[in-house]
């Protein structure tokens, strides 16, 4: 039973990270329908430029550079905001010119997109993984992590910060989709953008605010999951970036409660799954596939989507 | 599907065609050192270095080359192999067995090449190998441990333990010298790490100790809780762990957040000062299975270890690093040997080399190909691999 909850808590933990990336997806697929294939990049550079920020020095192009060496909550912020900067000049520069051509279009320019990017960060950082700072207030002084046990179940003080962290942000967005004349503004682009512009939208700065938040979203998960497994690699955000893509389409995509249960119920459904399933560590990858064939056969608007309505 | 997107996917096809063949033609392409200067009488010495040289497992392929480049320099400097001036043609098999028989047809192919060093990973060994054999080029591996690469045939060879062998003696190291009867294992499931896993298993039965969990996980995996949860449940006194470091400093960290206080025992995938920087204070403690003892008072170990510290802004190499260098070495040894750099006459030679001081160890072949070496444990101390107090049993 103990075995059990714990590999519970393991699900949970990573289906968070799985959520907070798959917000990105489903705020950008939701606005444009596009499945920007970049975004496991922009969730990587968070990763690599919140431990640039907390680092003393760092190696870049093979040179250390000197580091501000800053706390990991002003660094997380600050990869945050760069990130989003970055989401804002790649929609500007990669998917804007392309938004009235045919869609595939527009996913091959995000196909080449993640390929630069990954080419860049090598460059940048190199190939090897890179160390994550520990960070003070989560580690004991000897290094190791600072934790809990509930009956015999091991919780660290960072699983629940990230928990907390990601269930902040969902509310956050949520209220700010539903509730405010901007949020407003995203549903009416997303539904329809000739009308909206008609009604007095500006669809462009609507689209570039969607990119600027899903971007900063996919740092703050980067940044997050750099800080669970201790290190950062210009490969990392190809996995949990088709996950989260998993993740966003299992929940509906474009609804952003839907991001979040999908990521979290994926989480699980990997844990328990190789956990509990016959060689199911091997296969752990594949779960997130065979969930998204049996959803896109048989629920293809997701579990918490509406029906999509056929348009064009 | 209209017109349109037809074409578009078309296109979206021909980028990625395109892709694939620009990093593959950079990848050969890169360097393949001039072969003008030295004496144009004297036959070169072309030396094949396959490896993932790119992707994933770059930090490999980085070693190998860092190896081989080092023997090149020092060969060169000392006037060549027979009067041949030493040079390198690079092969990147992305440690992926497809990717490899590419680079092999390709350094068959190439009439200047006399040997190859690589390749780096069993998979792409086993298969790079079949064509070496047919061709009658030898391959010497520096780091494929897979017990069945040298059956292919006499062409084959390869300067580290099998992972039989290492299995075993890892296994009478567990049980014999620490005295740890209960053990786990959690295995990279590849042909390497399964190997390997399966002949510590074996070993462990053998010595009189129980394997209480045998848990698996994919190169690349990041998250290794719910193996670990498992293994913590049946509560082994050691953990061994077969795979490579980038996972295992992630394994290590995972099992102190699960509140797990085991001792670990990594393969020889963990000899690398990666380990200590990835892992932080998770693996202080972890005894590692390695070739290659960078602090070893001889000269000539010391000299390798200057000559990389001076490239490589003082870091310390690992046994990837070292044993290419020797591969290289003892071919050029070899060559000298038999006074000729032809493909055929260095593989004669090799066969009767005898016992080659390498720097690796005392290299010695069995009349299989495979070497004959010692095994040594290295501990994690303060950051860094030092020689650890209990060695095993010869």
């Amino acid at each position: 039973m103990n075995e059990f909850a714990q590999q519970l808590v393991n699900g949970l933990m990573i289906g968070c990270l799985y959520a907070l990336i798959a917000v990105g997806y489903t705020m950008v697929y939701g606005i444009i329908e596009l499945i920007n294939f970049a975004f496991g990049e922009l969730f990587m550079f968070g990763a690599f430029i919140t431990i640039m920020m907390m680092s003393e020095s760092i190696s870049l192009f093979g040179a250390t550079v000197g580091m501000p060496g800053l706390n990991f909550f002003v660094a997380i912020l600050i990869a945050m905001a760069v990130v989003a900067v970055m989401g804002v000049v790649i929609e500007r520069l990669a998917y804007r010119p392309l938004r009235n051509a045919p869609r595939l279009a527009a996913l091959i320019s995000a196909i080449g997109v993640s390929i630069l990017l990954q080419n860049v960060a090598q460059s940048i950082f190199g190939s090897q993984q890179v160390k994550f700072p520990d960070i003070p207030m989560f580690t004991t002084a000897a290094g190791a992590p600072k934790a809990f046990t509930v009956g015999n179940v091991e919780i660290t003080y960072f699983m629940v910060f990230v928990v907390v962290v990601t269930v902040i942000t969902m509310l956050l967005l949520n209220v700010y989709v539903k509730r405010t004349r901007m949020g407003r503004a995203m549903r009416a682009s997303a539904q329809d953008k000739n009308t909206s512009a008609l009604m007095g939208v500006n669809v462009n700065k609507v689209i570039a605010l969607t990119f600027l938040i899903g971007s900063a979203m996919g740092a703050l998960a980067g940044g997050l999951y750099g800080g669970v497994y201790h290190a950062a690699w210009p490969l990392m955000g190809f996995n949990p970036g088709l996950k989260a893509f998993i993740a966003a389409v299992l929940g509906g995509i474009g609804n952003i409660p839907g991001a979040f249960l999908g990521g979290l119920l994926l989480g699980v459904i990997e844990a328990l799954g190789s956990a509990y399933l016959p060689m199911g560590s091997q296969y752990r990858d594949a779960f997130a596939f065979v969930i998204l064939i049996l959803i896109l056969s048989f629920r293809p608007s997701g579990l918490l989507g509406s029906t999509v309505s056929q348009k064009a | 599907m209209d017109k349109t997107s037809r074409r578009l996917a078309l296109a979206l096809i021909a980028v990625l065609v395109l892709t694939f063949a620009a990093v593959g033609l950079a990848a050969c392409g890169g360097d393949e050192a001039a072969d003008d200067g030295a004496g144009e009488t004297a036959a070169p010495f072309k030396i094949g270095v396959a490896g993932p040289m790119t992707g994933q497992y770059a930090t490999y392929g980085a070693s190998h080359k860092a190896g081989a480049e080092i023997a090149m320099e020092e060969l060169n400097a000392d006037g060549g192999v027979n009067g041949g001036e030493v040079s390198i043609a690079l092969g990147d098999d992305l440690g992926d067995p497809k990717e490899a028989v590419l680079v092999a047809q390709k350094f068959i192919d190439d009439t200047e090449l006399v040997f190859v060093n690589g390749h780096q990973f069993s998979g792409a060994t086993i298969a790079a190998g079949g064509k070496y054999q047919a061709a009658g080029l030898t391959m010497i591996t520096p780091s494929a441990t897979q017990p069945d690469i040298t059956d292919l045939g006499d062409f084959i060879w390869r300067i580290c333990m099998t992972d039989a062998v290492q299995g075993k003696g890892l296994a009478d190291y567990s049980v014999g010298t620490l005295g740890l009867q209960k053990v786990a294992i959690m295995y990279d499931n590849s042909d390497y790490g399964r190997g390997l896993a399966d002949a510590y298993d074996e070993g462990v039965k053998a010595a009189g100790g129980s394997v209480v969990a045998k848990e698996q996980y994919a190169t690349g995996d990041t998250d290794f809780k719910a193996q670990l949860t498992k293994i913590k449940g049946t509560g082994p006194e050691l953990i061994f762990l077969s795979g490579y470091y980038p996972e295992g400093s992630k394994i290590a960290q995972q099992a102190k957040e699960l509140g797990m206080d085991v001792q670990l025992l990594g393969s020889d995938g963990y000899a690398s000062d990666e380990l200590p920087k990835l892992g932080g204070a998770a693996v202080e403690g972890m005894l590692v299975s390695t070739f290659f003892d960078y602090t070893k008072d001889d000269p000539a170990v010391q000299k390798f270890v200057d000559a990389y510290k001076a490239k490589y802004e003082g870091a310390n190499p690992d046994w990837f690093v070292a044993n290419s260098y020797d591969v290289i070495m003892l071919a050029a040894a070899a060559a000298e040997k038999a006074g000729s750099n032809d493909r055929t006459a260095i593989n004669d030679a090799l066969a009767e080399i005898g016992t080659y001081e390498g720097i690796s160890g005392p290299i010695t072949f069995d009349e299989n190909g495979d070497v004959i070496k010692p095994l040594s444990i290295v501990i994690v101390q303060d950051g860094s691999l030092v020689t650890a107090p209990q060695q095993p049993a010869l």
